[in-house]
């Protein structure tokens, strides 16, 4: 297993210069020119070429993707520029006797450092998303599970219908919707807000969120699990069971839950990355400061340097959690084996 | 019980109680995007100039009541000495005034002098900041853009080294010498970067220097999470200032706060909380649940909030009020002067650009696509700014359909292959290109355009980029017709003319105009003060745009907001953001907070 695992981790180093060359061409393709973004209303060209200059970007490409690498290499804590001191900015500390740290990766919008950016916006992420995700996989476990016990009949076809409504409708009508009863005219809830205190967030500003991704959520997963379900519960061995006079309760939660739990460890694998990337709309809608959020302005503001370490940080937690996800098959079924 | 021990305990029977602190005096507000950063030379977005404008201390401002703008002086002692036919502006700063406390300043109060005006005037040129507002300084101040010149090449700007132009005579004397005269020129003493700046402050902070503003003004950063919320509290030292304004006699809602708040200390609020919403619904749903104390009704409530103009009843029994006023902006839509199919200055081009501004649908564009908010415009300079007649008419900015046909037919413009859409004189296709953005506002816009030239028998077609990706494009003149916006930086109309001055073009004059007859008339303005013979040379370079047509001047955007009755002595400002400083909260009026 040791063995797998460090050859899966060898072949995320590719993965991460593939995602790295995407990201970098895609930009310099389609992104807006970060100089005339932070130029003011009246600019010469001679301007335009100052902030180029600045920032960089007037370098040639190949240039441009080894300094993207090196920074990527040191987590964005260090440019190249100031590693090999371009500026005589650390001599001159070293010579004060001060600390000479290399400089982070700056925002080009905001000049605040990239890595901070991604450190203080991944907790209000979590905060919402992580009760998303483990909520809704239990929820629409136990209400597969009853559905699938109650094949068939009208609960099953009623709730199945439920559920295809509830799915064609956009998660930005439910966002409206549900803001303006729930928050403003019937005041359950605030109608936005984020105070940085973990508890006051959770039980104040989280439940509308939550409960709208839950909602949200919920219809599709409760017809996917189902699915599994029922595809379980038609095999051989489940009949046997039955047939050996099996109490129906014990096959399903035994039998049936356990082996319908590696396509829902897949499914909750897939969904796993999303939540270090959090809903955007929900996060632009309740105020909240989360990563969806920043990334959004990001890419309005052709911030390049957060867009950048967005989506290495995105494709890093892909591939760990994939790695995490094939380890965990393992302990659900001893019969997987590792080559 | 407890309350009552309490009780007990402050009838000083037993021992004498503390009198009850006030309470805090706190603003509520939003933004609608976030913020960049505050410091004021490095930062161009108007979320992050409100902040830097509560922080730090121009040496003039503007009065907050008086109609039109009137400048008076802020940190200045009095309006500035203006000399050598004015070229040469001479402030005195009042003395006594101290910035906030900082690290940077060891422990020590630090005064504010008129080095730290040079320093923000300096800063502008410096290259490593990237100032988006050195087009204020650039090509004006004697020696500064030499100095910039210098520090580009040297990849260094040297703050010790003199520039001819910015003198400190004394501690508190700023001479500021300008190239040529520019009356103008004033104007930049009143932006939020022109505010003193601390050079100490700077260099200890380096490049995290926008995260700690350090100013004089009335207030100071308190605490900021990025893109969230920023706090700002009274600046404890601020100076000796006083409520005082000068309505005009017959502005009866100005002499009315005149009334409420005149000598009262400035500022009367200890604590703002502004929050970023972006979104248009929990914005507004947040400011009528009283979670924000005032602010701007979004586009698409405005209807909702002002129907037939007036404050909507639901509103009004909140015991809200309401503010409608036209901004000092212009929307209008160029034609680049240089383009092959809509440029040149023959007969026909200008036939083709009047017919295209006679067969714009004006009424439509103000009472549909802006829902009621906006008023049609008649010339290139909005209300409010120095040089606007509102006399002003010209023909060639009506609805007229009919005319247009008729000038076409005239310039040559006919369907020679019956397809029912117009060619060139020459008989070649003729399709007019319009640049847009791909948004639903830019899209309601396109289908008008799009009715009214097909109705006069002009093809058209749109081209849809991001923002950034077009003013690209129109910088490098590759643009054919694009409509933009300008909103007033100063208030004078010079502003707004200078985007059509020849020697601009490629920079602001996006239409690559150049008339010989608009830039004289361009030059004698600038070198005289506001006056009716000045006024009188503004109108006829709006006649000049009427006759050649490089601009089509649609509307004047207005502006409606709301504003809970807690909030006291509240009234927007034709060019600030903020006017955080002048009001007051009467906390026992605040309802219960969601």
């Amino acid at each position: 297993m040791l063995a797998y695992v460090i050859r899966r981790l060898w072949q995320m180093i590719p993965t991460l210069a593939g995602v790295m060359l995407l990201i970098f061409f895609l930009f310099n393709w389609v992104g807006g020119d970060p100089a005339l973004v932070l130029s003011g209303k009246i600019t010469n060209k001679e301007q335009i070429e100052n902030i180029r200059k600045q920032l960089g970007v007037d370098q040639p490409y190949y240039k441009q993707l080894g300094y993207f690498a090196f920074e990527v290499a040191n987590g964005f804590t260090c440019t190249y520029r100031s590693y090999v001191d371009a500026d005589g900015a650390r001599a001159k500390l070293r010579a004060e006797g001060k600390p000479a740290p290399c400089q982070a990766v700056r925002s080009w919008a905001t000049n605040e450092e990239v890595p901070k950016i991604l450190v203080t916006r991944i907790g209000p992420t979590l905060t919402i998303m992580l009760p998303v995700l483990v909520l809704e996989t239990i929820l629409g476990v136990i209400l597969a599970i009853g559905v699938a016990y109650v094949r068939g009949t009208l609960t099953d076809r009623m709730i199945m219908m439920v559920c295809t409504v509830a799915m064609s409708i956009s998660f930005l009508v439910y966002i409206i919707v549900a803001q303006y009863y729930f928050g403003f005219k019937w005041g359950m809830f605030p109608v936005q807000g984020w105070t940085g205190n973990f508890w006051k967030d959770l039980t104040t500003y989280a439940p509308l969120p939550i409960m709208l991704a839950i909602f949200v959520g919920l219809a599709p997963a409760l017809r996917l699990y189902r699915s599994f379900f029922l595809d379980e519960i038609n095999h051989d061995y489940v009949r046997t069971a039955r047939a050996k006079g099996v109490a129906e309760k014990v096959v399903m939660l035994k039998h049936v839950l356990r082996n319908a739990m590696i396509p829902i460890l897949t499914n909750v694998g897939i969904a796993l990355p999303g939540i270090f990337v959090g809903s955007f709309l929900l996060e632009t809608f309740f105020s909240i400061p989360g990563l969806g959020r920043e990334i959004l302005v990001a890419v309005n503001r052709s911030d390049f340097p957060v867009i950048k370490a967005a989506t290495v940080y995105l494709a890093m937690i892909t591939m760990i959690i994939n790695l995490l996800v094939d380890v965990m098959y393992k302990v659900v079924d001893p019969r997987v084996t590792f080559k | 019980m407890r309350t009552a021990l309490a009780a007990a305990l402050c009838t000083g029977l037993l021992w004498p109680c503390a009198e009850a602190a006030p309470a805090v005096k706190t603003l509520r507000h939003a933004f609608l995007n976030a913020e960049t950063a505050f410091d004021p030379h490095a930062v161009s977005d108007i979320y992050s100039n409100a902040i830097t404008d509560a922080i730090f201390d121009p040496l003039l401002c503007y009065d907050y009541l008086a109609r039109p703008a009137k400048l008076k002086p802020n940190t200045a002692a009095a309006l500035p000495e203006v000399t050598d036919g004015g070229r040469t502006f001479t402030f005195r700063l009042k003395p006594g005034i101290y910035f906030a406390d900082d690290p940077a300043f060891n422990g020590q109060k630090r005064e504010l002098t008129a080095a730290d005006y040079a320093y923000s005037l300096r800063r502008l040129y410096d290259p490593a900041v990237k100032s988006p507002w050195l087009w204020y300084v650039e090509g004006k101040i004697v020696g500064g853009d030499e100095a910039h010149a210098a520090a580009k090449k040297r990849g260094l700007f040297d703050y010790d080294a003199p520039i001819a132009g910015i003198e400190t005579p004394d501690r508190y004397t700023l001479r500021v010498k300008l190239k040529s005269t520019d009356y103008n020129f004033i104007y930049v003493f009143a932006t939020p970067q022109l505010g003193g700046m601390a050079r100490e402050v700077v260099e200890k902070y380096g490049a995290d220097i926008g995260a700690h503003p350090v100013g004089t003004g009335p207030f100071r950063l308190a605490e900021w999470k990025r893109s969230h919320k920023i706090v700002l509290e009274r600046n404890a030292g601020y100076r000796d200032e006083v409520f005082d304004a000068e309505p005009a006699a017959g502005d009866t809602a100005g002499q009315a706060i005149l009334k409420m708040q005149k000598g009262k200390r400035l500022p009367m609020i200890d604590r703002i909380e502004v929050n970023i919403i972006e979104e248009s619904q929990p914005r507004w749903l947040a400011l009528q649940a009283g979670d924000l104390d005032y602010g701007n009704v979004p586009t698409e409530y405005a209807g909702a909030a002002f129907p037939g103009g007036r404050l909507a009843p639901f509103l009004a029994r909140k015991g809200m009020t309401g503010q409608r006023f036209v901004e000092m902006d212009l929307v209008y839509t160029y034609f680049n002067i240089d383009h092959p199919v809509v440029g040149g200055l023959t007969p026909e081009r200008i036939a083709l650009r009047r017919a295209v501004a006679l067969a714009y649908n004006y009424a439509e564009d103000v009472q549909v696509i802006r829902n009621g908010g906006a008023v049609k415009a008649e010339s290139a300079i909005p209300p409010g700014a120095a040089g606007y007649d509102p006399a002003f008419r010209t023909a060639a900015f009506q609805y007229d359909p009919a005319r247009a046909q008729a000038l076409l037919d005239m310039a040559g413009y006919k369907d020679v292959d019956g397809d029912g859409f117009r060619e060139n004189p020459d008989g070649s296709p003729l399709t007019l290109e319009m640049t847009g953005e791909p948004d639903s506002t830019i899209k309601q816009f396109n289908e008008l355009w799009s009715k009214n030239l097909t109705a006069v028998g002009l093809r058209v077609r749109f081209n849809l980029a991001k923002w950034q990706e077009n003013n690209k494009q129109a910088k490098a003149g590759k643009l054919a017709i694009w409509q933009l916006a300008w909103s007033a930086d100063y208030p004078d109309g010079e502003n707004f003319l200078q985007n059509l001055y020849g020697p601009n073009a490629g920079q602001s004059n996006f239409a690559n105009f150049r008339l010989p007859a608009f830039d004289a008339l361009y030059d004698k303005a600038r070198g005289m003060p506001a006056s009716p013979e000045r006024d009188k040379l503004y109108a006829e370079m709006n006649r000049l745009i009427a006759v050649y047509v490089p601009w089509i001047p649609q509307t004047h955007r207005q502006r409606s907001e709301v504003s809970h009755p807690w909030l006291v002595g509240y009234r927007k400002h034709p060019l600030y953001t903020q006017v955080w400083k002048y009001l007051d909260i009467d906390e026992s009026k605040r309802g219960p907070r969601s």
